[in-house]
């Protein structure tokens, strides 16, 4: 089930790399709730059910030009899977790339996503999880 | 010297943070300058600091660098520092805790490395929390 779980989250990156938002919400439950990262101020922490995932998408990777995650690690921490990101894009304004580190935490039950947390460093990802470097 | 040098630095983003810039008579002609998450990320010569400040101000408003703590190991200053900024035309801040590493060549700065993670910068220098 926990690999079953890891390519579900695989699957749901590759459909927001498509651009395909209606598979990002067919992996996601609709009560879907969206934790952002403790470093971004100025946006709702949290976010809920499918219109909280446009939401989320809205807070962060639409502020960018040309914005793509890569996947560095994906893994099943038992109830949970990690991903390991690195998150590029260009300033809408500026074009100045930026790349940004991102961690995320999945949860995942039924074959859909139902809680998803971020975090800008590793050791808070695998904090959050109980697993401490 | 070394506490020296942390009192440079000290003033350096003081006058940052006031919107003066970072002072360039604190940086060599030849300063090394090296931010690896915004725009070229390598720049070289007074100019190229100017211009990698420049980049990130370009994607970020209201820049603030805020030094938290500073490690000395011999001509390596390493500044813990947590930079603010606001995402531009967004209201989105950010707020990252990050560090700055400077080598001192006399009173003046060869190399300003930014580090997104503080340890790695602390390693690079010999230096481990």
């Amino acid at each position: 089930m926990s690999h079953e779980n890891v390519e579900i989250v695989r699957a749901a990156f590759k459909a927001f790399e498509e651009d395909d938002m209606e598979a990002v919400l067919r992996f996601c439950d609709e009560n879907i709730e969206i934790t952002q990262a403790p470093e971004l101020l100025g946006a709702s922490p949290t976010q809920h059910g499918h219109a909280g995932v446009l939401e989320a998408f809205a807070i962060w990777p639409d502020l960018w030009d040309d914005y793509r995650v890569e996947i560095v690690r994906l893994i099943d921490v038992g109830e949970y899977v990690m991903a390991w990101t690195i998150n590029r894009g260009r300033g809408k304004d500026s074009g100045v790339p930026v790349e940004m580190p991102f961690a995320f935490v999945f949860s995942v039950r039924a074959g859909k996503i139902v809680q998803w947390r971020l975090f800008m460093r590793e050791e808070q990802a695998l904090k959050a999880v109980g697993l401490e470097e | 010297m070394s506490q020296e040098n942390v009192a440079l630095l000290r003033a350096a983003y003081d006058g940052w943070n006031a919107g003066k810039g970072f002072d360039p008579e604190l940086l060599t002609p030849d300063v090394e300058f090296i931010q690896p998450e915004i725009g070229d990320t390598e720049y070289h010569g007074r100019e190229g600091v100017a211009r990698g400040i420049g980049e990130l101000t370009g994607v970020f408003d209201d820049v603030c660098a805020e030094p938290e703590d500073f490690f000395v190991a011999g001509p390596h200053v390493v500044v813990f520092v947590r930079l603010k900024g606001v995402a531009r035309g967004s209201g989105i801040g950010l707020e990252l805790p990050l560090a700055h590493l400077f080598r001192f060549r006399g009173k003046q700065v060869d190399l300003w490395h930014t580090y997104p993670d503080r340890n790695e910068a602390l390693k690079a220098v010999g230096l481990e929390e």
